[in-house]
């Protein structure tokens, strides 16, 4: 289940989403705090995953919120935002992205690390290595096309 | 060859297993094929092949495995052997096998239990015993069962399944990647798999949060030897369509776009397959469908999405 949580910024509405999208249900809260023809940013870097039903009802919400004239701007986008971004067709409704979170893991502790990486012009790369507070190299814990694929893609993005 | 009809009766002359490539690199003998296998460069139609006959191409791209695919697709249905394609194939190759091909049985190289899954897909072809778990690990493997009846409990079951790999020390990352792996096959033998008088599937378009009418309890079983994780699902209808398995199989190597109205979304394979390593589905129809779902947890994350993709879609004779 995922817990969403609300806030204003003088810029309009904030939302934090964090945990497994399963169903509308986990949604709906998203979709109703929504005042029509506003900004919108989502924190989606605590999202750990999307069941199919999830993915059915995340795209319905964003649709939604779409269709009411908000403006959706993405940042921190979780490991499995962007899998499922590069995956699947208009994931994020056209929305803008700030930032996406890169994981890490130390092969000596299994520590794991994610970290933030600021969508800017030209697109950053992403390191392969970061130091671990063990002292550890970690290496970077998912395949690299897809980030540097959409870093590239969302540097195209209105914001 | 065919993909989705079950093999023809056995008979009396026993099962050749050819493997088309480097004697030199020896496949894993099997149980059921404890005799010299055949090495062979390539083959040629006309080879003389039965129904009953295993052919394992070890996947080159740069030699011409899908002509050699191509010319056994080619032979008459009485002299078309099974193929069983070996080695780490790209997606978009693996689109084309399925697509062009119907090839039905590619098994990577990299993973953790590689060989073994090798030697446990020409055994199942031979022997026609297709169901368990338990053969796809060679050493201790811890193992934990249960049964799900109700939709409502599948959340009890998510608990277990979580708790399960916790307790084996699992990576955060590939346990959310199994509990989406447990969703999607649990909602599936809850929601799809029950079929009424006509063959219909009453339940299929239902949303997921509704309670579809009880029927046989689902199987869960859980196994891991801290080199591999198991899950497997049976449910005691055996409807999976082999077609359907197919057609879904094809749509996780493209960019996916999800159906729209009350049912599924039909991304339950593309998820089930984009969070393991190896996919095998087991099927005796009219009777009982088993969907196994093997991952690499030896490393981390990336471990275990780069080991390839392999899959099998067994129908019981």
């Amino acid at each position: 289940m995922a817990k969403i949580k609300w806030s204003t910024e003088p810029t309009g509405r904030r939302v934090v989403i964090d945990g497994m999208i399963t169903a509308a249900e986990d949604l709906t809260e998203l979709a109703s705090g929504s005042p029509p023809a506003t900004p919108l940013t989502l924190d989606v870097g605590g999202i750990r995953a999307f069941t199919s039903s999830g993915i059915q009802a995340w795209l319905e919400t964003l649709r939604q919120l779409r269709g009411a004239g908000c403006r959706l701007v993405f940042e921190r986008l979780s490991p499995a935002v962007v899998r499922q971004t590069m995956s699947i067709y208009d994931f994020l409704a056209g929305g803008a992205i700030r930032s996406v979170l890169a994981p890490y893991l130390c092969p000596a502790c299994d520590a794991e690390v994610e970290e933030e990486i600021a969508v800017v012009d030209p697109p950053p790369a992403v390191a392969p290595t970061r130091r671990c507070t063990c002292g550890t190299d970690m290496d970077f814990d998912d395949l690299p096309g897809p980030y540097a694929c959409l870093l590239r893609e969302a540097t195209g993005r209105p914001s | 060859m065919s993909a989705v009809e079950p093999d023809d009766e056995p008979d009396d002359e026993p099962a050749r297993v050819v493997v088309v490539g480097d004697p030199e690199q020896p496949m894993a003998r099997t149980p059921a094929a404890p005799h010299e296998l055949t090495y062979v460069d390539a083959v040629e139609a006309g080879g003389g092949f039965s129904p009953r006959d295993v052919v394992v191409l070890r996947w080159d791209p740069a030699a011409a495995v899908s002509e050699t695919i191509e010319a056994l697709t080619r032979l008459p249905p009485t002299e078309r052997p099974r193929v069983v394609v070996a080695g780490d194939v790209a997606e978009a190759a693996i689109k084309a096998l399925i697509d062009r091909h119907s090839v039905v049985h590619v098994v990577g190289t990299r993973g953790a239990r590689a060989g073994l899954d090798l030697a446990v897909t020409v055994d199942k072809l031979l022997t026609n015993d297709l169901f368990g778990l338990g053969r796809y690990f060679d050493g201790e493997a811890g193992v934990a069962r249960c049964t799900c009846t109700e939709a409502r409990h599948r959340g009890a079951v998510f608990d277990w399944v979580r708790a399960y790999a916790e307790e084996h020390r699992i990576n955060r990352r590939i346990i959310d990647g199994l509990l989406v792996v447990a969703d999607e096959m649990i909602t599936n033998a809850l929601f799809n798999a029950p079929t009424d008088a006509s063959g219909g599937h009453p339940s299929a378009a239902l949303p997921r949060t509704a309670d579809p009418a009880r029927g046989p309890a689902i199987e869960v079983e859980l196994r891991c030897d801290g080199q591999r994780l198991g899950i497997a699902t049976i449910d005691r209808y055996g409807s999976l369509e082999p077609e359907v398995v197919l057609t879904s199989l094809r749509r996780c190597f493209e960019r996916a776009e999800p159906r729209q109205g009350p049912g599924g979304a039909g991304l339950g394979l593309y998820l089930l397959l984009g969070s393991v390593s190896h996919v095998v589905f087991n099927v005796a129809r009219g009777r009982r469908t088993e969907v196994i779902g093997l991952m690499d947890v030896s490393k981390g994350y990336r471990q275990l999405i780069e080991a390839g993709k392999s899959f099998n879609l067994f129908v019981e004779r």
